[in-house]
């Protein structure tokens, strides 16, 4: 007995002697690492075309999953979510003193991600090599498993409460069925697809009190007749719609952000894919989040506060969309003006008015202005891996703001849908400030 | 180890000495070698990345084969085209011996990209020139058309530009025929247009334009110079002509050609009917109500041998259920609506076989001939392979690069993979059609069996796996019966030898016709056969490309001598008697007669349509079921109207109460003169917002005059909504009707209803109800229950069921029903029918209803819409008709291979998910569904599924875990034909199928009658739904049936149904003394007498 127990001490002296691979601890401290598993969030959701709207609410769900653990890293710096997002109940407390909540968070945010998407494969081989990759710098067989165990808990937590949302309901409600008069959305060349999501209205807003909370100005009222509001809004697009010069092209290229766009040759067809506009916005967050030198627990607030502001703008946005039900700039100008023209961007499948873009844009933009302030200049990377050039702004309202005008110059949208759009976005993002409280 | 490998090996020898025993049984056709033949053509194709399928969209159509005697030795010879090779001439040396003498002619052509070809002799000088177009110079000038003319010593020379016919379009092919009947061939040149696909908007309609750089053109020959006179003539030739086909041949019988157009993607075909005076009528919408959507190639040939040219027309729909779940997407309801209403018409992704009703309209009925799926299709040849006078089908179908496989197109969308194509704006075309799946398919043959069945002909021999495209037949061996060349992409063409006249018993009769004037070849002549009324018409140019032996050759059951009638291009006629069969006859246009052929007799009609009817017309309400409820395929929202007659004022007239729909008022038409009189104060307004579905006049309240009931029907509502309360309107004796404040039928059942039928069941003396529902909302499949309605003789009704029928509970989504003394003991039993139901008999027994359980009819279950009793037989007993869902469907359903509703709350979400499926020759079930239609009603399956490839062998049991069938309603259907059930006294009833033509669509209205006065009760039919996906295409071939009781239970069709022609969607027909009054959904009433 006394021999064995003499080599046991023996062993375990030897085992501490030598020296304890810590790196890993570096690795769950590092914010490229919550970077990195945002990016892989991002390129599934290009990869499995998520619409605008839904593709919010895959970022918003994860987010709060990561953000949730987080705060039981640093409960003196940062307010639970639990009781300011709606139905959201506070998460299992950690019980388990090896838990590093770092991998937790990113565990949960990974899981949450992964019930949300299609492609499964492509998260799990991120979770797969990650923690791979940690495992080789050292990280313990018990901390891990711990970890893994408190982020599967939580992320079970989030997407219990995802389930009150209405999304799996609305999934069978009614499509929408068109109207024959004019002044009605119509869906557009060249695949005229049906109209996406005519019920997100009736999906649970997290800090909006209701869709509806912040109706815009009902749009102009329809009249083709020469000199109307309406009939000056239209002509204006007409002519500004396919790129009046090398700048404003560039714009509304930069700011496509169409998640699917077909390309037909004969029988032949395939399309190309890119990041949503919500997507978008989120790549601003990680260019923000790095310039700011933020720590680990900072950049998943700044990700958190952004993707809860642009999941309940598109809720805003949708909601007037299929209420005003506005034509497109496009139907018109082809039934009316020009049967040639075509709009410099791909018309998305949905009503006109708001301009998605405008609201969600400027609710990001003072989300993030509420987090880094204003005149936060940077070089918008973003759209480089789609082959457009970067551009710089001196603010998030200044990126705001030409996002929502790149509308006007792709051609897909009035003035009208920018100028309320961005007023309806100004709104929800105010109110969010206002009533979300992440940093204490 | 070793041991194992001699077992293989045995395994192998054994399995091949299988494979060469099968291949023993005598096949029609025998596909020859190439060293036999001598044939060892090859459409060659190379790709790169200037030049391809994704520059170039016509890359994989392929090429042509000409079948024609060039040199006058009575021997065929034959012709292909090649697209990037040279086009070879094989001449004829007889015994299936062929040398390639395309250079000693000078006849391979010297431009790029050669298509379609015709062999016709354009200078008349009796020797066959040939015509080729030429389509694949992108940029240059290089596509000139060429023309070679015959010298008459094995030798050609180019000419075209001399007859102008150098078009410099993209032509995929070219007919000639003489149009204006002055003697010489004129020719129809067909263009592909050259604009970009994805460059179109649809709204906005080019067809009207004349393209200037192409565009299909009508050359008149002016004294061997063509003229183009396509303009004056009619003629459309627009940057949307996607021409693939033009098809020639005379359709309504009045001796002058007319063209039928096939026109691939989104633009419609044509159907240009020749006026008789040089120019043409675009008629296609008038007579056919729908086409094939991507329409490929085409023939025209009498398939049912009433003397009339059918046509048909290739598409692209997939016959394999594995590469339909793979390579398909249909068009969904939204964007089928913009085309039809942008001018496209109605096409749908199927072949199309168009018969000829002989009074200007045709009656598609590929789905009822089971020809309407043969995958990527290009040649159509109707002709008769096996001489037992019937025509049958071949169909050669391939694509090179599987370009619409879904896997593909998802996975050349991804970022990383389109990101290693594209690079610097270049895409590197060559990797990404490298990597497009390529599948061989097998040419498909179908067996005409008459009556308007074919069946794949797996004895043809034909179904070799390959990539074809243009086909022609002729009899290279003069033994008559006709051989078959093929046109194959990246392999050898094919050359099948008919074997019918070695190896059967079987009769022919050969014709060479020498037309006078300058159509040499008589191009436009039709032959009958008197004593069978077989019929051809001379035109070589036909199928995809290709051109045909010129010489008519007739199959015969019989060695009878036969009677033939010849009617020349000039209309002269040649009629001759007791011509011996088995021989070539030779037969000269000068030596026919200047007769007038003459009219035959016109059978007299039976109904004549009245012009003034009524100012009543249907409006149907704008509710698209399939935006609800996803995975259904046919609409129940356009039951109505229906139609009930009562004299409800008294005055001695009849008044007819039809239904309103949805938002629509419900109608009183006030005698004689059926006229709409105003509804707005009445109740019947008050209640427009329900949709009628059914209405009974009857004496609710025993004061002498009639009361309505109405049925609150249609889907448009939630379950629940007060617009499913039915309605008791009391009638005040002069026309006026107050609503009754009953909640009917029952307080409880607030679901859609669709019929209500009256009996004194208690035997109290007053009328007791039966009400009927139909579905309930969003619910579909869910069953459905009956009521008895118990009257208290002043129009009170109280729900009986639960005491006196209590099996009436949850029968089924009924939609029709009949009282009727069934064992003749007094009193009346029901009958009732549904969908997805049997026909169902509840036996009155003292006013107690119980279903007979030991009833044959019950099993058969159909999609039943509607049932009607006569006494069909003049037995004394009533016989039965009953209107199911129809045969010209792509929905089979037999007692083997039912088609199964699965319906259950599969993904957990609060509604339920209906899965169709049918029953596969292996015993599982499918859905019909595609893939991606599925997810949309149930996202989690496309975790289940990621790809296409992983779905394409589910099955119904793969797709739902046992646990998620739990609790699943399961119904299935086993019959969808209508049926007359002879009624045989005690319950027993003998199944009749109605004849072929009134199984073209759903019948949804009957009415029987001795119309033709010749004392047994004929049966008239309605139907067609046009509320129908277009993946399974709405269903409207029938234009009303008539049939004629002949006795013992036959009844005759008839074409032209005596009179009784109506289109549109037949919801009702009553019969006022000796009208007959139409319902028609979202349309006026029509009004026939008899």
């Amino acid at each position: 007995m006394k021999r064995i127990g003499f080599v046991l001490i023996f062993a375990l002296i030897t085992l501490y002697s030598c020296e304890e691979n810590t790196a890993y601890k570096e690795q769950l401290n590092d914010p490229e690492l919550f970077h990195s598993a945002m990016k892989n969030l991002t390129d599934v959701i290009v990869y499995d075309i998520f619409s605008p709207p839904v593709a919010s609410r895959v970022y918003m769900y994860p987010s709060v999953a990561a953000y949730s653990i987080m705060q039981k890293a640093h409960p003196e710096k940062y307010n639970s979510l639990a009781g300011q997002l709606k139905e959201l109940k506070a998460i299992p407390e950690p019980d388990n003193e090896n838990i590093d909540l770092h991998l937790a968070s990113i565990h949960a945010f990974t899981t949450v991600g992964k019930q949300l998407i299609f492609s499964e494969q492509k998260v799990r081989d991120f979770q797969d090599s990650t923690y791979q990759n940690l495992k080789d710098k050292g990280l313990p067989k018990k901390v891990y498993q711990a970890s893994i165990d408190y982020g599967e808990q939580v992320a079970k937590h989030i997407l219990d409460w995802a389930k009150g949302d209405l999304y799996d309901q609305t999934r069978t409600y009614s499509k929408y069925t068109i109207r024959q008069e004019d002044k009605f959305w119509k869906p557009t060349p060249p695949d005229y697809m049906d109209g996406i999501e005519p019920h997100w209205n009736k999906i649970r807003t997290v800090v909006l009190d209701s869709a509806n909370q912040y109706v815009p100005v009902p749009p102009v009222e329809f009249n083709l007749t020469a000199g109307s509001e309406f009939q000056k809004q239209l002509m204006e697009v007409f002519e500004k719609g396919q790129g009046v010069d090398q700048e404003s092209r560039e714009i509304a290229s930069f700011w496509d952000c169409n998640p699917y766009v077909s390309h037909h040759r004969g029988h032949a067809m395939f399309a190309t894919k890119k990041i949503t506009p919500g997507g978008h916005w989120i790549g601003i967050v990680s260019i923000a989040a790095r310039e700011s030198n933020n720590t680990f627990d900072e950049t998943i607030n700044a990700y958190t506060y952004t993707s809860i502001a642009l999941f309940d703008a598109f809720i805003s946005c949708w909601d007037e969309k299929w209420r005003s039900l506005v034509v497109r700039p496009e139907t018109l100008i082809n039934q009316h003006i020009d049967e040639q023209w075509a709009p410099l961007l791909q018309t998305p499948p949905f009503p006109e008015y708001t301009s998605g873009h405008s609201v969600i844009s400027r609710a990001a933009a003072v989300a993030l202005t509420s987090i880094y302030g204003d005149n936060f200049s940077f070089l918008d990377t973003t759209e480089m891996e789609y082959g457009l050039p970067a551009r710089s702004f001196t603010s998030f309202i200044h990126a705001s703001e030409e996002a929502a005008i790149s509308r006007l110059y792709g051609g897909i949208h009035y003035r009208m849908a920018i100028d309320e759009g961005v007023t309806q976005g100004q709104k929800v993002g105010e109110f969010i400030v206002q009533n979300l409280r992440t940093i204490k | 180890m070793k041991y194992q490998k001699i077992i293989i090996t045995l395994t192998v020898i054994l399995l091949a000495g299988c494979q060469t025993e099968k291949k023993q049984i005598n096949t029609v056709f025998k596909l020859l070698d190439a060293t036999e033949t001598g044939i060892d053509f090859s459409n060659n194709l190379q790709f790169d990345n200037d030049f391809n399928v994704y520059k170039y969209r016509n890359f994989y159509n392929g090429g042509g084969v000409a079948i024609g005697d060039i040199n006058n030795d009575g021997l065929q010879d034959i012709y292909f085209t090649a697209n990037q090779g040279k086009n070879r001439l094989y001449l004829n040396l007889g015994d299936f011996k062929f040398e390639d003498i395309s250079e000693k002619a000078s006849v391979s052509g010297t431009k790029p990209w050669s298509t379609g070809v015709a062999m016709v002799d354009i200078n008349a000088d009796g020797y066959l020139d040939i015509y080729v177009c030429n389509s694949g110079d992108l940029k240059g000038e290089n596509k000139q058309n060429e023309l070679f003319i015959n010298n008459g010593n094995n030798t050609f020379s180019e000419m075209a530009a001399e007859y102008n016919l150098a078009d410099k379009g993209f032509s995929t092919h070219a007919s000639f025929f003489d149009y204006d009947k002055d003697g010489d061939l004129d020719a129809y040149i067909l263009n592909n247009s050259y604009q970009a696909i994805g460059s179109f908007n649809l709204k906005r309609n080019e067809r009207p334009k004349r393209d200037e750089l192409g565009g299909d053109k009508l050359m008149e020959n002016v004294d061997g110079k063509f003229v183009d006179v396509s303009e004056k003539a009619g003629i459309y030739g627009s940057v949307i002509g996607f021409g693939l086909g033009v098809t020639v041949g005379d359709v309504n019988n009045d001796g002058w050609e007319d063209i039928y157009v096939s026109n691939d993607f989104f633009e419609r075909d044509y159907l240009y009917i020749n006026n008789q005076d040089g120019t043409f009528s675009e008629e296609l919408e008038d007579q056919i109500p729908a086409i094939s959507a991507a329409s490929m190639g085409a023939d025209m040939a009498d398939i049912n041998n009433d003397g009339y040219n059918d046509i048909f027309v290739t598409e692209m729909l997939p016959s394999e259920y594995q590469r339909l779940k793979t390579v398909t997407t249909f068009e969904d309801w939204n964007k089928y609506q913009l085309n039809v209403n942008s001018g496209y018409h109605h096409q749908f992704t199927r072949n199309t076989l168009q018969l000829n009703n002989q009074n200007r309209s045709f009656s598609e009925i590929g789905r009822l001939s089971g020809v309407e799926a043969s995958d990527w299709s290009w040649g159509a040849l109707i002709f008769d392979m096996d001489n037992d006078g019937l025509k049958d089908l071949f169909i050669a179908n391939g694509i090179y690069r599987d370009l619409t496989n879904q896997d593909y197109l998802q996975y050349i969308s991804n970022e990383e993979v389109l990101k290693s194509l594209v690079s610097d704006q270049r895409v590197d075309y060559a990797r990404l059609i490298d990597i497009i799946p390529s599948n061989k398919l097998k040419n498909h043959a179908y067996k005409n069996l008459g009556d308007l069945d074919f069946i794949n002909y797996d004895e043809s021999g034909l179904q070799t796996e390959s990539f074809s495209n243009g086909a022609a037949y002729g009899d290279l061996d003069n033994d008559g019966d006709l051989d078959l060349v093929v046109n194959n992409l990246n392999m050898r063409s094919f050359v099948y030898q008919n074997t019918t006249v070695d190896n059967t018993d079987s009769n022919y009769l050969k014709l060479v016709l020498k037309g006078g004037n300058k159509n040499t070849f008589a191009i436009g002549t039709k032959v009958k056969i008197e004593n069978h009324q077989y019929s051809l018409e001379n035109q070589p140019v036909r199928g995809f490309q290709s051109s045909m032996d010129p010489r008519p050759n007739f199959g015969l059951p019989t060695s009878d001598p036969v009677s033939i009638e010849v009617i020349w291009p000039s209309g002269k006629l040649t009629s001759l008697e007791s011509v011996e069969v088995n021989q070539t006859l030779v037969l000269s246009e000068k030596d026919a007669e200047e007769i007038s052929v003459s009219e035959k007799e016109k059978e007299a009609d039976v109904f004549k349509k009245l012009d003034s009817g009524s100012n009543y017309k249907h409006t149907e309400n704008n509710f698209v079921d399939f935006h609800r409820d996803r995975l259904l395929d046919h609409m129940c929202s356009t039951e109505g109207p229906k139609i009930s007659m009562a004299d409800v004022n008294g005055d001695g007239e009849l008044d007819l109460f039809v239904g309103g729909a949805k938002g629509s008022s419900s109608q009183l038409l006030m005698g004689e003169n059926m006229e709409a009189v105003s509804m707005n104060d009445s109740d019947f307004n008050k209640n427009s917002n329900s949709e009628d579905s059914s209405s009974l006049f009857f004496d609710a309240d025993n004061d002498g005059d009639l009361d309505l009931y109405v049925c609150s029907g249609g889907v448009e509502f939630s379950k629940f909504s007060t617009s499913f309360k039915d309605r008791l309107y009391f009638n005040d004796g002069k026309g006026n009707f107050k609503l009754s404040n009953q909640n009917l039928p029952t307080p409880s059942s607030l679901n859609s209803t669709s019929t209500v039928l009256s009996s004194d069941f208690d035997k109290d003396g007053d009328l007791d109800l039966f009400v009927g529902e139909r579905i309930i909302p969003l619910q579909y499949g869910s069953p459905c229950s009956g009521f008895l309605l118990q009257n208290d003789g002043k129009g009170n009704f109280k729900d009986i069921t639960e005491a006196y029928a209590p099996k009436l509970k949850g029968i089924g989504m009924i939609t029709d029903g009949l009282f009727m003394d069934l064992d003749t003991d007094g009193d009346k039993d029901l009958i009732i029918v549904g969908e997805f139901m049997g026909v169902e008999i509840f036996v009155n027994d003292n006013g107690s209803f119980s279903r007979k359980s030991d009833n044959s009819l019950s099993d058969l279950k159909g999609w039943w819409n509607t049932i009607e009793s006569n006494d069909l037989d003049n037995d004394g007993d009533l016989d039965l008709v009953v209107g199911n869902h129809g045969l010209n469907s792509r929905f089979k359903a037999s007692q083997e291979n039912p088609i199964t509703l699965y319906s259950n709350d599969f993904d957990k979400n609060g509604f339920i998910d209906p899965i169709l499926a049918f029953r596969a020759k292996n015993g599982k079930d499918y859905p019909f569904a595609l893939r991606h239609n599925l997810i949309d009603q149930i996202k989690s399956l496309k975790k289940l599924f990621p790809d296409y490839e992983s779905f394409k062998d589910a099955g119904i049991k793969d797709i739902f875990s046992a646990e998620q069938m739990e609790g699943a309603n399961i119904l299935s259907v086993n019959n969808l034909s209508s049926v007359i059930l002879i009624n045989n006294g005690n319950f027993n009833f003998e199944v009749k199928q109605l004849p072929k033509e009134a199984q073209f669509a759903p019948v949804y209205a009957i009415a029987a009658k001795d119309f033709d006065n010749d004392g047994d009760p004929d049966i008239i039919l309605g139907g067609n739904l046009y509320g129908a996906k277009p993946e399974v295409g709405r269903y409207d071939a029938s234009y009303g049936v008539y049939l004629e009781n002949l006795g013992d239970m036959n009844f005759k069709f008839h074409n032209n149904g005596k009179g009784f022609v109506v289109k549109g969607q037949i919801r009702d027909l009553k019969i006022n003394d000796n009208k007959i009054i139409v319902a028609r959904n979202n349309d006026s009433l029509a009004i026939f007498k008899y």
